[in-house]
């Protein structure tokens, strides 16, 4: 036995570049999982550590529309309290320096209240400020109930005070909307309290006066111990509230939040699942070629009388010891990878969603398992299907490779048929299952494993009339062209795995330009005025950015602006969750400027300025709903069931908005704010000129963005491309992982092909020679990876554009087709095959005939 | 004096040593650092000197000074004979000096914003705090809890005329003024003030009538109570020892008809305790012969008696015998260990041999201790003994500060006790 191992040990040593191409495939395919999962893992878990931190020991909250609840709703209700605590809570976005931190204002003296309860999970919460009131800080005032409640005092996480350079004590200066405020560093946030770096806090009356929102509540958070008694006080208090304002259980804002983020998260599970496909093929090539490597090997050691399970157990052995080896290190590199994934992933959802700040990755033993296990398993079958057919062959056939090769000749026979299966079963599903999102990207993968079968067998036959063709001119063109389709057990996999990663090069690569260019006929439509103001900050629809009347009136005013068209956006209630609203006046320009999708523009618009309201077609996809139906929305004055006039398109927001004519929106929720407005020149209007009377006319007062309908359209691209970044990342991710699939693949092919090269070389072939036939045979397996991903990859874009796209998002996309976005398709094929060739042709060349003669 | 010193909300009360401008950092984090510091803060008025109180006027809140309690504890009997003691008391806490008594060398604090300009009715220069406990004598049971409110918004107030102190709808509130005897008027037209007193925390709530009757008796040096050499390390404290109550107990949704008396303790001030001083005893005892007993007793780290302890006793008549340590003798008998941490006296033989009085005090539930910040024992007592011979009994309350501190850090029982980082 100790001789065994001792053979293969010797083996693996004598053949370095085997044992190395194993370790790097195992390590790349374990990286990509890792990585992706890592990154998408870190940012749910800051984003349920940020909510926990925010919402802390509250079971219910009482919240109510876009102006908030009424302080004095609070008061009246806290009287009865005697079981259930209550809190009031303030919150917004802030800008300090170049973060956004979501600022929280709390009553210390509720929280109090609050933590003296024993529930559990206090520790995470804000009510960590009830303990933290009573720290003595380093100067006599810090932290004091005079710093909470009279001096402006803030408290953030020591991380996040170290990144702005500020220390207790320090002044702590900003912005909301565009509106300054000063304050002072009172103390940090204990570290223990996690998921707290964009977090700001201060006392509540701090907060309402930085965010301008005197006299409103952003929520009231309520803790009801169990017990009939305190669901006896929950219904009373129920019975206590006005209309429009919703008593539910706290879990139901995170669940917003996360619903928010379902179709982006989607979006990075597919391009995971992608990656770990990929790197599963990767696995399973390097695994494979080190076993059928051995073939002549296995073969003599049963030849010499070794039993068949002896075999299979050292097999098994070695591969754990690779795969493990491989793993480890994969793990480390990917979640390298992940430190730069989770920037792109983070970066995209403050783009979109909200505020969030992710401290660390955060190791998820159970995705590690996965990505471990997964690769394990591939290994394992990749190594004991040509081990079990190597041992279980009479020893004398296993001597020889033409035996291998002759069955996976007879499977490639079977492939076609496969790939066809797959493609009908693609073709149902997405016809059986009219809005599952999974069952689209299923469909997806199914495209993609059609043409992973499809790819060898597409090998095999072209190879075949390639040498015939070839064979005509020069018999090393057949030689070189027979050897590939001779080799299908190795050159299979390799061309299988590259067709896939090209089929989604090419379906990602139309889908984001055709959303590219459906999103810029959009811009260049919707944007119909000169100029827009707006006040900054993050969060797109926070009531805390709003352009103050006075300076909204004053802009009006100026010279050459011929027309000004204020807009709101609010986020209010409705029974199916939070819906944004665009609340606009109405005018003619507006009107011009919306794409009706559902709806006679001769009866919607009228119909629009009577206070019936517009769906964007996202939410209308996602609620199901159509023109001439109704949907409810929580008013001041309770639900009321609106009359939906038609549905427009809109890119603007994935979840989807609501239009209604402003005066009908100040009606029903009582906010006259202004959170941008649209400026109209006077015809002949210098533009230049009147930007610069606007700025004057503004300064000092409010630091709002003037932006010309340009700025706004490029700043809107500028945010479509950051947002596909992380696509492109991971796509060009499984990319890479197929070419160095390839590359391992050809070496191992190439080396394993010594023998004959140097028989060739020995007839008369010339180095060059021997490197251009190398090289030749790369370049012939890319191209047919490139035909075979083609129309894969066409199917691929419109799965993408009509069927995941449509279902995630709800939004209609033209397909847009033009040469360039084939270009990195035709680069990746031809350059993962003709970088694979270099380094096999190079050694060819190199190579030592007497020796390579001698190898066998 | 009395838990006064407990200004301290739990949880902010101790937020309110930066208050204390002076040696609060040095200070141990026990939560009585608003007591501490000795000399009051600048822009608050200080105890010192003498005044001349006036009733009901005195009864009301002083905002000049940082610190003021309004302190009710006593004993109630049910028809069926069921025994209840309660504490219900609330604090008023300066967090700045109100915006016109503020010096021009005082810290520069904002002025309360008005709402008009943008500002938020949620500014307040003082806090409250309310503690409410029961002892369930007959069940055995001991229920506590705190609640807090800012000056604004209507949550917390303190009023004089009429007189109002409130911690959201747990309340102190004159319902009818005292009608004095007039010339030429009848004698029963002449009738004293009734205060209400309401708590309510789901599980215990009181709804009590209390007669205010008798003068109130001032403490110290005609009221000027000092607990500390430092300047300005002094209050004015004053007691009504009997106030017969009336109303209501509800526990568990059923309201029980009840009778009692209660102790007041009323005591203003704007320093505390010194750094030396580690916490105090106060008893306050009302005599089946009609007197009355408090009596403090501070403690300094070592435990041992502070100098500045100091007593009154009422006679039946009426009159009032200041008490100085030197004139008191308190022998501990018995001792308690909190599960919560922390070795509390539980059980006591006192005497005043000026008054040939001798007594034991045992608690009549040993765990009668409030889990707030700071954490303290505040519970009902009984005491038999003897008075010149005569066999004597009494009833009250005995609350014991200081003593859980050394394991408060440690077993925090809330999140709200446990150390904060920055120690």
């Amino acid at each position: 036995m100790s001789l065994l191992w001792a053979a293969t040990s010797r083996h693996l040593l004598r053949h370095p570049a085997q044992l190395a191409l194993a370790l790097v495939g195992l390590t790349l395919g374990v990286a990509s999982i890792v990585a992706v999962d890592i990154a998408t893992g870190s940012a749910s878990r800051a984003f349920e550590l940020s909510l926990a931190a925010v919402s802390g020991p509250a079971t219910h909250e009482i919240s109510a529309g876009p102006a908030g609840v009424d302080e004095d709703l609070y008061v009246q209700l806290v009287q009865r309290a005697h079981v259930i605590r209550l809190a009031p809570i303030v919150e917004g976005y802030v800008t300090v320096g170049d973060e956004a931190l979501q600022l929280v204002g709390v009553d210390p003296l509720a929280a109090a209240d609050f933590s003296v309860h024993p529930a559990t999970g206090n520790h995470r919460s804000w009510a960590v400020t009830a303990p933290n009131l009573d720290f003595e800080g380093p100067a006599p005032d810090e932290g004091s109930l005079r710093s909470w409640l009279l001096g402006n005092g803030a408290m953030l996480a020591p991380a996040t005070l170290a990144g702005l350079g500020l220390k207790p004590g320090d002044a702590l200066r900003g912005d909301v909307g565009g509106r300054p405020f000063e304050g002072r560093v009172m103390g940090s946030l204990p570290k223990r309290l996690a998921g707290a770096g964009a977090l700001l806090l201060t006392d509540i009356a701090t907060a309402q006066e930085w965010l301008g929102l005197p006299g409103r509540l952003s929520r009231i958070d309520i803790q009801a111990p169990a017990g009939p008694a305190a669901q006896a006080e929950l219904a009373q208090l129920r019975r206590q509230l006005p209309p429009g304002v919703t008593l539910a259980p706290a879990a139901r804002r995170a669940q917003a939040g996360l619903d928010m983020t379902r179709a982006f998260s989607t979006n990075l599970k597919a391009l995971a699942l992608l990656a770990l496909l990929v790197g599963l093929f990767l696995v399973y090539g390097a695994m494979s070629f080190a076993i059928v490597q051995r073939r002549h090997e296995l073969g003599v050691l049963r030849a010499l009388g070794v039993r068949r399970w002896e075999i299979l157990r050292l097999v098994v052995f070695e591969v754990l010891a690779l795969s493990v080896a491989g793993a480890l290190a994969g793990l480390a590199l990917g979640t390298l990878i992940a430190h730069g994934l989770l920037h792109l992933v983070t970066r995209t959802i403050n783009d979109l969603y909200f505020v969030l700040a992710v401290n660390g990755v955060s190791l998820d033993p159970l995705q590690v398992l996965k990505a471990l296990g997964g690769a394990l398993a591939v290994a394992l079958v990749a190594a004991l299907i040509p081990a079990l057919e190597a041992t279980g062959s009479h020893p004398v056939l296993a001597l020889r490779r033409s035996v291998l090769e002759a069955r996976a000749r007879r499977i490639v026979r079977l492939l076609p048929w496969m790939s066809a299966a797959l493609a009908v079963a693609c073709g149902a599903l997405v016809a059986a299952s009219s809005r599952s999102v999974p069952a689209g990207f299923l469909a997806l993968f199914l495209v993609l494993l059609a043409v992973a079968a499809l790819a060898p067998a597409l090998l095999a036959a072209l190879a075949g009339i390639a040498a015939r063709v070839a064979g005509r001119m020069t018999p090393l063109g057949r030689i070189a062209l027979a050897e590939v389709a001779a080799s299908l057990s190795r050159t299979g996999v390799a061309v299988a795995a590259l067709a896939m990663a090209v089929a989604a090069m090419i379906g990602i690569s139309v889908m984001v330009d055709s959303f590219r260019e459906s999103l810029r006929d959009w811009l260049a439509r919707t944007l119909q005025a000169d100029l827009y103001v707006g006040a900054p900050g993050p969060g797109f629809s926070r009531p805390e950015r709003w352009i103050d009347p006075r300076v909204a009136a004053d802009l009006a005013r100026v010279p050459g602006v011929a027309q000004a068209v204020a807009s709101r956006r609010a986020v209010v209630d409705s029974p199916s969750g939070p819906v944004q609203v665009d609340a606009m006046d109405f005018s003619p320009a507006m009107a011009h400027g919306t794409q009706l999708t559902q709806g006679d523009p001769a009866r919607v618009w009228p119909a629009f300025a009577a206070g019936e309201l517009l769906l964007a077609e996202p939410l209308a996809y996602r609620l199901n709903l159509h023109a001439g139906g109704q949907l409810t929305l929580i008013t001041v004055s309770g639900p009321r069931a609106f009359r939906i006039a038609g549905v427009y398109r809109e890119y603007g927001n994935d979840r989807g908005s609501v239009r209604l004519e402003r005066s009908a929106y100040r009606h029903w929720w009582h906010d006259d704010a202004v959170s941008a407005l649209a400026l109209y020149l006077a015809p002949g209007a210098d533009r230049d000129a009147v930007v610069r009377a606007l700025r004057a006319a503004v300064a000092r007062r409010q630091a709002l963005i003037i932006n010309s309908s340009g700025e706004v359209r490029a700043t809107s691209m500028d945010i479509f491309e950051r947002t596909f970044v992380i696509t492109r990342v991971l796509d060009w991710l499984a990319a890479a992982v197929a070419a160095i699939g390839l590359v391992s693949a050809l070496l191992a092919w190439q080396l394993s092909r010594a023998h004959e090269l140097a028989l060739l070389r020995a007839v008369g072939l010339s180095r060059l020679g021997a490197a251009l036939m190398i090289e030749a045979q790369a370049g012939f397996m890319g191209l047919v990876a490139l035909l075979a991903a083609l129309p894969a990859g066409l199917l691929t874009a419109l799965l993408l554009v009509e069927v995941i796209n449509r279902r995630a998002f709800g939004w209609r996309i033209d397909l847009h087709l033009h040469a360039a976005q084939f270009v990195n398709a035709v680069l990746l094929a031809a350059g993962a095959a003709l970088l694979a060739g270099l380094y096999p042709a190079w050694r060819t060349g190199r190579a030592a005939l007497v020796a390579d003669l001698r190898e066998e | 004096m009395h838990a006064g010193f407990k200004v301290l909300l739990p949880g902010c009360a101790a937020l309110v040593m930066g208050c204390t401008l002076t040696r609060a950092s040095a200070a141990p984090p026990d939560g009585l650092g608003v007591l501490r510091g000795g000399a009051a803060d600048a822009g608050f008025a200080v105890a010192q000197g003498s005044r001349q109180f006036k009733f009901p006027a005195d009864h009301g809140p002083h905002p000049d000074f940082r610190h003021e309690w309004w302190y009710f504890t006593g004993r109630l009997q049910a028809a069926d004979g069921e025994q209840f003691g309660f504490e219900l008391t609330f604090f008023r806490l300066g967090v700045a000096p109100p915006a016109a008594a503020a010096p021009s060398s005082a810290p520069v604090v904002p002025a309360v914003s008005d709402a008009a300009a943008g500002g938020s009715r949620w500014r307040a220069r003082q806090v409250y705090a309310a503690h409410f406990a029961i002892s369930d004598l007959t069940r055995g049971r001991f229920h506590a809890r705190a609640r807090y409110a800012r000056d604004a918004l209507g949550l917390g107030e303190s009023r004089a005329t009429p007189l109002s102190v409130r911690v959201q709808d747990w309340s102190l509130k004159q319902v009818a003024p005292a009608r004095p005897v007039v010339a030429g008027a009848a004698d029963r037209d002449a009738a004293p003030a009734r205060w209400q007193l309401r708590a309510d925390d789901g599980a215990y709530a009181i709804d009590l009538g209390a007669l205010i009757t008798g003068r109130p008796v001032l403490n110290g040096m005609a009221g000027l109570s000092i607990k500390d050499d430092a300047p300005g390390a002094a209050s004015w404290y004053y007691s009504m020892p009997r106030l017969p109550l009336s109303g209501t107990v509800r526990r568990d949704g059923k309201t029980l008809a009840v009778t009692g008396e209660a102790w007041l303790d009323r005591e203003w001030g704007s320093g505390g305790l010194g750094p030396e001083q580690q916490g105090w005893d106060w008893y306050a005892l009302q005599l089946s012969d009609g007197s009355a007993l408090m009596f403090y007793g501070l403690r300094d780290r070592d435990g041992r008696p502070d100098v500045h302890s100091a007593g009154t006793f009422v006679d039946r008549e009426g009159g009032v015998h200041a008490l100085r340590l030197s004139d008191i003798s308190v022998t501990v008998t018995g001792h308690w260990d909190s599960p919560r941490g922390g070795r509390y006296p539980s059980g006591w033989r006192l005497s005043v041999p000026s008054q040939a009085l001798a007594l034991d005090i045992t608690p009549v539930l040993t765990d009668q201790e409030l889990t707030t910040r700071p954490r303290y024992w505040e519970g009902a007592v009984d005491a038999r003994g003897s008075r010149a011979g005569q066999a004597i009994s009494a009833q009250g309350y005995v609350e014991l500060v200081g003593y859980a501190q050394a394991q408060a850090q440690a077993t925090a029982m809330t999140p709200s006790a446990t150390a904060p980082a920055s120690h």
